[in-house]
């Protein structure tokens, strides 16, 4: 794990180099705002070197190498990443959901509201967990019990946490049925879960994630099991949420497009590392990692004349065999000699916007 | 490198609309007419009713044509795939390759076309037996086929991996060796391996990582280039089939409800509910853009709504809707709809611009460089002086 210890400095003492300098005066303008505002408030959220591994020993994988995030109440922070990029298991880390005892937490810290969850025991954080962090999974069919109506299931997640009876319990149920847009949702309430379509599902996951007011909301790809139109609908959901409870969501993505939509900032996951963290509309419109780059270009869209999509060559790397370079090298076209012997730590480009890479800022000379 | 495409497009259209018998030399590759699959749903308490699966659809593929075909799931679209493999029997409709209709064939008839019609499956770890080496499962049709080559199925193995982009020395691995993208370029081998004259690719590339899906993508268009193979490229992703396909067939319900050249489909959909499906598709840029959300999930087929199925869902529906089922109809150019009120629909507004212009210049060059290496094979060190 010699390879995340670089990447374990702070934020400050990764001193932008030379080739950045001016990059960043020209942005020092209109950075201002949100940095002073950035410094004004604490992180509601905050992933500092968060290093996982699966298994022990030499068979050990790390599946996280130093992942460091920041969150700020009432914001949407967009994770993209491939399968085995590590943002799923950064999703469980925060909620301590981690299978156990296969992984382990090799290094770091997350703290909620300036608490360090790591260093909680297992009981307070499981005051927390539903109550100020809740999480969406991906397979609603999956993640509901069949066996009770899924009013009696959002009412749990009620009475689990706070002390009400069994008809305030089911007007809140309602209520909260109602909000996810669930359509008579009286009626619903006492239907089970396979009387649902897989959009209602989801919609109900929604509603018990919301059952106890959180303020942070993680939505570990809300959307991947469902249809294109219903998709849609969540996505609006999840804005709404936000805009009426303001509600900080973590919404977490292999779709860059529908993360794009949603979140103010991104920050784009490649084996196990945070390659490229900063404002959403920076990050679409000026990305400065390779990776990103390439993600860009394989959404196909009118190409001049009969070109072929632009492909990312090769393939996810294997988390096993991972060396000390850069885990992007093999399948990037800006590489430079020293991203074989030298994992790169990110870098600030722009305010706001860091990226880890040798080749940072992408010029255009070859 | 595809002639006959353009051509193809309007005389398929034509033949679309005019129940003319024309001679089987005249006959596009693949001719699908009245196609319905039904199924009786038995109730524990005795038969409740018929699913239609499939409900009525025509189209036409012709060499060296691809149609892409797209719905959400529960639509019928793998089940279309699969009557015309006849791995299911139709209850009604044909399916006419090169003039004979498939539907009607006998067991031993049939063998006889497989080897016409090849199939690529959604997900690669699943359909490649993990027990066989590379050699031997794309090989195997061949040697199903009783195909005599004279230099020997190893070279004819080493060619098809070339073709698709790996190398003859992953001959001896098995399946798990490899990556997801490359799981997939064995499975096209070996739907090549026959030299077939259709391929149905049903959802080849969702199974796949973001960052690989592009390079299959390249790859089945080149292919079909080279080949002038017929495709049926079945996806729910829209912007996949932009990419690869000549034309688009829209399905809900079991039934199509636009057909158009792709560039008419994407460009000035007709149908409400295409225009739902591509509001849908996410821009690539930063923030929420005005868009339709289309309301409530796909209706069960058990009990479709009466008239036009898409009417609860549809914003612009009447009562004319509710009672009466639109035909698809195509007008010259080939474009088809079933909507009553197509004409009276509001202008569109349009894709995200992010998705049809070509990127800013600074993302353009720097996409160039990803375009550098010929294969999608691992880029070499380049020689950098230190």
């Amino acid at each position: 794990m010699s390879a995340s210890i670089r990447m374990m400095r702070p934020r400050a003492a990764a001193a932008p180099q030379g080739a950045t300098d001016a990059n960043q005066a020209a942005g020092a303008a209109e950075a201002d705002a949100p940095r002073a505002w950035q410094a004004a408030a604490a992180p509601i959220l905050s992933i500092r070197d968060l290093s996982v591994a699966f298994g022990a020993g030499a068979a050990a994988v790390p599946a996280l190498r130093g992942v460091s995030l920041e969150l700020h109440a009432g914001r949407c922070l967009g994770i993209v990443g491939e399968s085995g990029s590590g943002k799923s298991v950064t999703s469980l880390a925060v909620m301590g959901l981690l299978p156990q005892p296969a992984a382990r937490i090799t290094a770091g810290r997350i703290e909620f509201e300036g608490q360090d969850l790591l260093a909680m025991s297992a009981a307070q954080r499981r005051l927390r967990r539903g109550r100020a962090i809740a999480m969406i999974f991906q397979d609603p069919m999956s993640s509901l019990n069949p066996a009770f109506t899924i009013g009696d299931q959002i009412a749990e997640s009620i009475t689990a946490h706070e002390a009400v009876d069994r008809r305030e319990a089911r007007r809140r149920a309602v209520e909260l049925l109602r909000q996810v847009h669930i359509p008579s949702a009286e009626r619903r309430f006492d239907d089970y879960p396979h009387r649902l379509s897989g959009g209602m599902r989801q919609r109900v996951m929604i509603a018990m994630a919301l059952a106890c007011n959180p303020r942070l909301l993680i939505a570990d790809e809300p959307t991947t099991a469902l249809d294109v139109t219903v998709q849609a609908q969540i996505v609006e959901l999840l804005h709404e949420i936000r805009q009426e409870r303001g509600t900080a969501i973590v919404l977490i993505s292999h779709n860059l497009g529908l993360v794009a939509g949603l979140a103010d900032d991104i920050a784009v996951m490649y084996a196990g590392r945070v390659v490229e963290h900063g404002p959403a509309h920076r990050v679409m419109a000026h990305p400065e990692h390779p990776y990103t780059v390439g993600l860009l270009g394989a959404v196909p869209r009118a190409e001049p004349g009969d070109q072929p999509l632009v492909a990312i060559g090769g393939s996810v790397p294997d988390l096993r065999t991972l060396g000390a370079g850069c885990a992007f090298r093999p399948r990037c076209p800006f590489a430079l000699p020293e991203c074989d012997t030298a994992a790169p730590a990110p870098r600030q480009l722009f305010p706001g916007h860091r990226a880890a890479c040798h080749a940072a800022p992408l010029g255009d000379t070859p | 490198m595809n002639p006959a495409a353009p051509d193809a497009m309007t005389t398929t259209a034509t033949i679309a609309t005019t129940p003319a018998t024309p001679a089987a030399a005249e006959a596009p590759l693949l001719r699908v007419r009245g196609l319905k699959k039904h199924y009786n749903a038995g109730g524990l308490f005795g038969r409740r009713g018929r699913v239609a699966a499939v409900d009525g659809v025509s189209f036409d593929i012709a060499a060296g044509e691809t149609l892409g075909l797209v719905g959400e799931s529960g639509c019928g679209k793998s089940t279309v795939s699969r009557l015309i493999l006849r791995l299911m029997d139709a209850s009604a409709g044909s399916v006419a390759f090169r003039g004979t209709d498939l539907t009607r064939l006998g067991r031993a008839e049939m063998h006889n076309h497989r080897r016409d019609i090849q199939l690529v499956f959604q997900d690669p770890f699943s359909s490649l037996n993990p027990s066989m080496t590379v050699r031997e499962l794309v090989g195997e049709p061949l040697v199903v086929h009783r195909v005599d080559l004279h230099s020997g199925i190893e070279r004819r193995v080493a060619e098809l991996l070339a073709m698709v982009g790996l190398n003859a020395s992953h001959m001896d691995r098995y399946p798990h060796e490899f990556s997801g993208g490359q799981r997939q370029r064995i499975g096209i081998a070996r739907a090549l391996a026959l030299e077939p004259q259709l391929i149905v690719c049903d959802e080849p590339v969702s199974a796949l990582d973001v960052s690989v899906q592009a390079q299959v993508l390249n790859l089945l268009r080149a292919l079909q280039r080279q080949t002038d193979v017929g495709m049926l490229f079945i996806s729910h992703d829209l912007m996949a089939v932009r990419h690869v396909a000549h034309r688009v067939a829209v399905m809900y319900l079991g039934r199509l409800v636009e057909t158009a050249p792709t560039g008419a489909l994407f460009g000035a959909p007709r149908h409400p509910y295409t225009r739902a499906l591509l509001d849908a598709v996410p821009a690539l840029e930063a923030g929420q853009r005005p868009r339709m959300v289309l309301g409530g999930d796909l209706p069960s087929p058990l009990d479709p709504p009466p008239g036009c199925s898409f009417h609860p869902r549809c914003a612009f529906a009447t009562e004319l809707c509710r009672r009466s089922a639109p035909e698809l109809a195509a007008d010259e150019s080939g474009h088809g709809c079933a909507c009553h009120h197509w004409r009276e629909l509001p202008p569109w507004q349009g894709l995200s611009l992010s998705l049809t212009q070509p990127p800013a210049p600074r993302l353009a060059r720097l996409l160039e460089r990803f375009r550098q290496p010929a294969t999608p094979v691992m880029p070499a060190t380049p020689a950098t002086p230190a």
